[in-house]
């Protein structure tokens, strides 16, 4: 910013005038209108007063708008030109140490989410069949409830008894828990790699638990009776050994650079030389 | 801020205000733009004093169940007063009063582009305040006495028409807000005209202040909405007057169109209103955060969004008349929409305060409160759009809870931000600080005892505008939290105006540029001189201030 | 590096008063659009009659007086800005006299509407939306025709001269919206409705 001098300021400078003209002008018409609630008096002051205002105005614009001239401020009581400061500045660069840090520059393959995502729910039916023949004596109990619980939202019914094999849920129960693991692996592979600290203690730990909570309050205000019947301390067990598998199978896999460090022509696909402080 | 305590200072008193008399002639004759935005400002404030008082009643009221502290027609009348005193009376002439004081001055010009057409919009708004509060002593009512309109801020029909609404107190209501009405329409002109054609060398569109690109955002809102209530008011008029039949449902007419006008103009006032407070929060957070506002273009573009946006959903209030299946996934949807460009703002402020060097002075305390609770009114928000909950929670006090986090979380938490971000380059003093933090930890204590627990009582069931509430509801004990948190509320704003008095009291000089600011207005002494540039500023980026701070590193290299 | 920079409105024509005209149009385009949507609303809801068929006859004359209108004022204004004074208030006053001619095939209009086929703002929905609309824009005519006899007395006083040209064309471009709006409510009311 230059400040460029234009007429000769140090005199003054051109203002409108002051004019009462807009208060008549304004003060007319409110009384006009008001004139239809009171009296009508008002609409003739009203009216009268309108009239004399836009007069006024008009004579305020016509034929030149009245100015006045505004002596200039003393010197004293003028604000000093801003002076430069004297410290330095340092502009942030991505990827340095102790700002924005956390850029994603690299994140996990989606082949590698899905994998560990089937692995972890592999994990999770293991546990839940093994679960149920130690303590029912049947592998199905936790499938069948998995199925009671979903089930309702797509309009389907329950299945009849908890203890027995039923191919049909076991597959469609099966099919559902296939496609929530691949999704929460595809998460985990893009997630996981912008969290500080160790990915499997929030892969593993912390997400399950997170969502364990979310879910129980949720449910709890949405549907009681399905929360009644959700065994909680199962539930979280399972959501760890699945976040536990997926998060180390996923943390296996080689992880691929996002554009985020490398400088804008690259990213914008065009051939161009480094320069050493782009990066 | 009020015109007549500002002793000491030349250029708000003037040579001719040497009297009391001169000084008010002076005042009311005025066509200069920081003296209107003043006026604006101080007569908003005195009419949030009001309708504060209003609210304070109707939390009395229903602080017990049973009380009969207030007549039921009493309670209908403040309702209905409180709502439309803080739109009309409160937001709009305090968000035009700071457009009117920043923009030249943030744009460098000398003045508005019509200053007289300036001073007319604001004796339009006083005069249409002044109407509508003449209702409780002029209007006649049926027993003779007069009262105040009682109808609800949206004054929905049929009960607004003759048969149900008698005596004038409605017509109050419509004249009141029609003149002000006019006054906002012509503010608006005056804005969007001074933006496009008064900016100083260099101030290309590119480079304005987000406060004055947001206020452009707003103007042509105000452009698009106000003239559609004035028509519908109109017609209202004509009904109640000449015995036309446009909202009157015996001779064919439709109660439902009224709803449609009124929310076609109810909803971009929403965005009205809340624009300006980004407005000030976009120019106050970067300040206090020592950095450059985080993406500058998608803050505009985002801006512009969600003023198109804001036109298409306004039948989100009017999900409980049956508007049909088909409606009602639309406006639902496109609701939804608005949380897109909400959300990108948001995150570019908390990306702005990232890494930053924050410091905790009272504006920036009322911005990150602002920040916070938006957030919970957007999502409230959101829950609302569904219409299947929407069904369940409309006109009850979740509701309430809702657009009081939008309208006092949101723009008038950033309103104390800017009066005490601004009050220094207004008056040449500077407020305190520690009552300053008094009055934001009270008033945001207040504010979450009030309101937070409101949307408890909503979930229970509790509709809007009973005046009062049989005991075994399980009402009893969140209304009386609520009740509570007035006085927090009140004893926040006290503080405010102890804040006032005593910065005439005892002046701290504040200097030209107390906060070590970048936009042009920090360049002039403060208060600014009538003319505000003896010479006209020239600029190179965004951030002038900023580019003559750091004549080695200026801004221009990097945009 | 330092080279002066231009202002941001240089060369271009849009200056305060031009932007300042647009604006009010566009608020006025929003006022209008309401009233023609309440009347497309209502079309055909009347529980009584009389009904826009049986009793609106197309307005030739008013449209053509009005339409022409907006020729005679530019040929005034490009006539005021050559300094051709003479010219400039026959211009003027020729917008003026069309203008006035519009309002008085409206008046006949009205007058029959309301003595021979009794409809009044109250006898139904038609009306109340009829004369609301087809009011509002005679309003505007009328306040348009305040303006340009005021400066139509001036040109004829010699104190309206070529200097304030362009302050006649901003108020002529609010003529022009005023003709625009006529072709909407003659297409809504005249056409579509009957």
């Amino acid at each position: 910013m230059e400040t460029k001098s234009e007429l000769a300021p140090e005199a003054g400078v051109e203002l409108p005038a002051s004019t009462s003209a807009p208060l008549y002008f304004a003060l007319g018409l409110s009384m006009l209108l008001a004139s239809l609630v009171t009296n009508v008096l008002f609409a003739w002051t009203g009216g009268a007063l309108a009239i004399w205002g836009a007069v006024a105005w008009w004579r305020e614009m016509f034929p030149h708008e009245q100015k006045v001239v505004e002596p200039a401020q003393s010197e004293a009581e003028r604000a000093p030109p801003v002076k430069p400061v004297p410290e330095r500045v340092r502009n942030l660069v991505a990827g340095q140490d102790g700002h924005r840090v956390r850029l994603p520059l690299e994140y996990h393959p989606y082949s590698g989410g899905l994998r560990g995502g089937l692995a972890g729910g592999a994990a999770m039916v293991v546990a839940a069949l093994l679960y149920g023949l130690v303590t029912d004596g049947s592998p199905w109990p936790l499938v069948n409830g998995f199925a009671a619980l979903v089930f309702p939202l797509f309009g389907a019914p329950p299945p009849p008894d908890s203890l027995s094999f039923h191919p049909g849920i076991a597959a469609a129960a099966g099919l559902l828990h296939v496609s929530f693991s691949l999704m929460l692996g595809l998460v985990y592979a893009s997630v996981l790699p912008m969290l500080p600290g160790h990915p499997r203690l929030w892969g593993g730990l912390v997400a399950p638990l997170a969502w364990s909570g979310a879910g129980f309050v949720c449910l709890e205000l949405v549907d009681p009776g399905s929360a009644g019947r959700i065994q909680w301390g199962v539930f979280v067990t399972l959501q760890i050994i699945f976040g536990m598998t997926a998060g180390e199978v996923i943390s296996r896999s080689r992880p691929v650079q996002t554009l985020q460090s490398y400088p804008l022509a690259a990213r914008a696909g065009l051939e161009a030389e480094m320069r050493e402080d782009d990066t | 801020m009020s015109a007549s305590s500002t002793p000491g200072n030349p250029s708000l008193t003037g040579g001719a205000g040497a009297t009391f008399a001169g000084s008010i002639h002076e005042w009311v004759t005025t066509v200069d733009h920081k003296r209107l935005g003043l006026l604006y400002i101080g007569s908003g404030l005195l009419f949030f004093l009001i309708g504060g008082v209003e609210a304070a009643l109707m939390r009395a009221q229903l602080a017990m169940p049973g009380n009969e502290l207030l007549e039921p027609q009493e309670f209908n009348r403040l309702f209905t007063m409180h709502g439309t005193t803080m739109v009309f009376l409160v937001g709009m002439p305090i968000i035009t009063g700071f457009g009117n004081y920043l923009i030249p001055l943030m744009i460098g010009a000398r003045d508005m582009a019509f200053p007289r057409l300036n001073a007319w919009g604001f004796w339009m708004f006083l005069f249409g305040g002044l109407v509508l509060y003449m209702s409780y002593f002029a209007s006649m009512g049926l027993y003779g006495a007069g009262t105040a309109p009682d109808v609800g801020w949206f004054a929905y029909a049929p009960l607004s028409g003759r048969a149900f609404s008698r005596g004038n107190a409605t017509d109050y209501w419509v004249l009141g807000i029609m003149i002000s009405g006019f006054g906002s329409i012509s503010g608006a002109v005056n804005m969007i005209a001074t933006t496009i054609t008064m900016r100083c060398r260099g101030m290309t569109m590119g480079r304005l202040p987000l406060f004055v690109w947001m206020m452009l955002v707003v103007s042509f809102l105000i452009l698009l909405a106000l003239p559609v209530l004035t028509a519908a008011q109109v017609m209202l008029l004509f009904d109640r007057f000449l015995g036309a039949h446009f909202f009157d449902t015996q001779a064919g007419g439709d109660a439902v169109l009224w709803q449609h006008f009124f929310w076609f103009f109810g909803h971009p006032e929403v965005y009205i209103l809340m624009i300006p407070g980004f407005a000030y929060a976009s120019e106050i957070i970067p300040v206090f955060s020592r950095k450059v506002i985080f993406g500058y273009s998608f803050m505009v573009a985002a801006t512009i969004a969600i003023g198109l946006v804001a036109v298409g959903v306004w039948a989100h209030h009017m999900f409980t008349v049956g508007m049909g299946r088909g409606l009602n996934i639309w406006f639902a949807v496109i609701t939804m929409v608005v949380g897109i460009p909400t959300g990108i703002k948001l995150f570019n402020w908390i990306a702005t305060m990232y890494g930053g060097k924050i410091q905790m002075k009272t504006p920036m305390l009322f911005c990150i409160g602002f920040l916070g609770q938006f957030l919970v009114a957007g999502l409230s928000g959101i829950l609302l759009s569904g219409a299947p909950l929407n069904w369940q929670l409309s006109d009850s006090y979740f509701v309430v809870a809702h657009f009081h986090f939008v309208l006092i979380g949101g723009l008038l938490f950033t309103i104390f931000a800017a009066l005490y971000y601004w009050f220094p380059k207004v008056t040449g003093l500077m407020l305190s600080e520690k009552l300053g933090r008094w009055h934001f930890w009270l008033f945001f204590v207040g504010f979450h005892v009030t309101f937070t627990t409101m949307h408890v009582q909503g979930i229970l069931g509790m509709p809007r505008r009973i005046y009062t509430y049989p005991g075994d509801r399980g009402w009893a004990i969140w209304n009386f939290i609520s009740s509570a948190g007035v006085v927090f509320q009140m004893a926040g704003v006290l503080c405010f105006l102890a804040a006032v008095v005593l910065a005439f009291k005892r002046p701290r000089r504040a200097g030209p540029d107390p906060w070590n600011a970048w936009t042009l207005e920090w360049s002039t002494s403060s208060p600014p001189p009538a003319y505000n540039f003896l010479t006209l500023p020239e600029v190179r980026s965004r951030r002038p201030l900023w580019d003559l701070k750091h004549p080695h590193d200026p801004d221009w290299e990097h945009e | 590096m330092t080279a002066a920079q231009a202002l941001p409105m240089e060369g271009s024509s849009w200056n305060r008063g031009r932007v300042g005209m647009a604006c009010l149009i566009f608020g006025e385009s929003t006022f209008f659009s309401i009233f023609v949507v309440a009347y497309l609303f209502y079309l055909g809801k009347s529980l009584s009659g009389p009904q826009p068929q049986d009793v609106l006859e197309f307005p030739l004359v008013a449209t053509v007086c009005l339409l022409s209108s907006s020729l005679t004022v530019v040929w005034g204004v490009r006539a005021l800005a050559a300094g051709r004074r003479w010219q400039a208030g026959l211009g003027l006053a020729l917008t003026v006299g069309l203008g006035a001619s519009f309002i008085g095939a409206t008046a006949l209009e009205w007058s029959r509407l309301i003595f021979q086929q009794g409809l009044a703002i109250d006898t139904n929905l038609f009306g109340t939306t009829f004369y609301s609309l087809v009011g509002f824009h005679a309003a505007h005519v009328i306040l348009g025709l305040m303006m340009l006899s005021g400066i139509g007395v001036g040109v004829a006083a010699g104190k309206v001269t070529a200097q304030h040209a362009e302050r006649v064309e901003i108020v002529s471009w609010y003529w022009h919206f005023v003709d625009a709006v006529w072709l909407v409510v003659l297409t809504t009311v005249y056409v579509v409705g009957v």
